[in-house]
């Protein structure tokens, strides 16, 4: 634990960045691709070339890559203290090892698919 | 004779020599009006049950020595007020801390907390009092007046769910008065208590439940001053901001 | 002198009590409890938006199927749980957070991103945000 506590700074400004992007975007997005995705309203905007050239822009890729990943942190943040404040002091290693990991994983997910693209 | 109203109280009792474990006494009391719930305890304890152990000292409020659940909630029960609440009126000690007897419990912990910030101003070479006071404008008291306004009443740490789960974190009051040293413009102590505070048990173990500025009777608002320590903290961490100490 | 290891009371007492209506007996910690919970909702979009760039990725037929596929009933359910999730989380982050905007960096006083960003009234500013999003997404201009 000790290499986790000694980072706390940094796992919190990414839940705070996390965040702000979270907050910023992470809605719109969820309305505009995940609910409206397949509609009618967004068949122009969302078809396949018009998404391919939007996320494959240098942009695009940033703005993928850094809200994606962000969410990702903050999310595992969250989550490795809503952990502890449902099971105690004892969850402490797994919930911050475990919680950090998965934010890990997720990020390499990311950058791999934003670079397929 | 004052109009009186007949009030129960659940109160919860705990004598070590003779309980197993904590167990709750009903109570009648005669309340008057304008009673707190403090008022009430010492009748219970002058005229009914001489027995009960509770601690008060100034019962108006800058004491910091009343604090209990009433009803669940952390209060001064010098500020809570009979008339406020319906029907049986349950008093139990703190959570968050062992409980010693009754109503009184164990605040070694927080005392201990509380001192592991180093709450008084450091400076790298104290002035000789013959060169006069540290003059500090208004505007640079405003900085930190709220925090100072602490009277370690230790509600904060009975409402905290993150103490409940992990009791040595370093609480609201104690990271409250931290930042409130470092936001001292006659203070240079700031890198003294950085270690205190950066750990995961100390400062980064506030998850934002927000219930300690919530609870706290003098409005000093924990949450906000442990919020901005975070901020200043990460900065100092990463060097974007420097640590303010002995130049 | 740590903060960590006080020792155990001197005299033998009762254990610590828990506070009163944790995790859900009382609304204030009920509330909180929920936005605790919104990383669960939140994370589940991200890793749905993960699987849509992939699919983006490997061309015309993945992504019209992975489009397709957002558009059954449990699917649409689950987006809609994680939205109100997310619009929830983004209230309380921006309505606590305002008292940070208004806090200090050491004494002297310096925000730390500009005040117009940081100041922005918390649902009203973000829901602008998500309808620039949404026109940008749409292609409506």
């Amino acid at each position: 634990m000790n290499f986790i506590h000694k980072l706390e700074p940094i796992w919190w400004m990414l839940f705070g960045g996390g965040g702000f992007v979270a907050g910023f975007f992470l809605p719109g997005l969820i309305i505009s691709v995940l609910l409206l995705g397949p509609s009618d309203l967004m068949s122009t905007g969302l078809s396949y070339p018009r998404a391919h050239a939007l996320a494959s822009g240098p942009v695009g890729r940033i703005f993928l890559i850094a809200v994606i990943s962000l969410v990702l942190w903050h999310c595992a943040h969250h989550l490795r203290h809503f952990t502890l404040d449902l099971f105690g002091h004892a969850a402490a290693p797994v919930a911050a090892y475990g919680a950090y990991a998965l934010a890990l994983l997720g990020t390499i997910a990311t950058v791999s698919a934003v670079l397929a693209l | 004779m004052a109009e009186t109203r007949m009030v129960k109280f659940e109160v919860l009792r705990f004598r070590p020599e003779s309980d197993k474990e904590p167990v709750f006494e009903t109570y009648e009391v005669p309340c008057m009006e304008d009673w707190v719930v403090l008022d009430a305890l010492n009748a219970i304890k002058d005229d009914i049950d001489p027995t009960l152990s509770h601690r008060w000292s100034c019962r108006m409020g800058v004491c910091g020595s009343c604090g209990m659940l009433v009803n669940g909630r952390p209060i001064l029960t010098c500020a809570a007020f009979v008339r406020d609440y319906q029907g049986t009126i349950r008093v139990e000690p703190l959570s968050n801390f062992p409980i010693v007897r009754d109503l009184v419990v164990d605040l070694e912990s927080f005392i201990h907390k509380i001192k592991s910030v180093k709450p008084w101003i450091i400076r790298k070479i104290e002035k000789d009092v013959a060169e006069g006071e540290y003059r500090q404008s208004p505007e640079q008291l405003e900085e930190f007046k709220q925090y100072s306004m602490c009277i370690n009443c230790a509600l904060c740490y009975a409402a905290c769910p993150v103490l409940a789960a992990e009791p040595e974190f370093l609480g609201p009051a104690a990271i409250a008065l931290a930042h409130r040293y470092n936001l001292d413009s006659r203070d240079e102590g700031n890198a003294s208590r950085f270690d205190a505070l950066n750990d995961g048990d100390g400062l980064w173990g506030c998850s934002y439940a927000n219930e300690c500025s919530q609870v706290c009777p003098k409005h000093v608002d924990p949450a906000m001053a442990i919020q901005q320590a975070k901020l200043t903290d990460a900065l100092q961490f990463v060097h974007v901001l420097p640590k303010k100490s002995f130049t | 002198m740590s903060a960590k290891h006080f020792g155990p009371p001197k005299t033998p007492c009762a254990p610590a009590r828990k506070p009163s209506g944790f995790p859900l007996g009382w609304y204030r910690y009920r509330n909180y409890t929920i936005f605790a919970a919104t990383c669960i909702p939140m994370a589940i979009a991200a890793v749905e938006l993960i699987v849509g760039i992939r699919a983006l990725g490997k061309g015309e037929a993945a992504w019209d199927a992975w489009l397709a596929s957002l558009a059954t009933g449990p699917m649409r359910a689950l987006n809609i749980v994680c939205l109100l999730f997310a619009i929830y989380f983004a209230f309380r982050f921006g309505w606590v957070g305002r008292k940070i905007a208004a806090g200090r960096i050491g004494p002297v006083p310096k925000p730390p991103l500009p005040m117009p960003i940081l100041g922005v009234a918390p649902l009203g500013g973000f829901a602008t945000l998500w309808l620039i999003l949404f026109i940008i997404l749409g292609g409506f201009v």
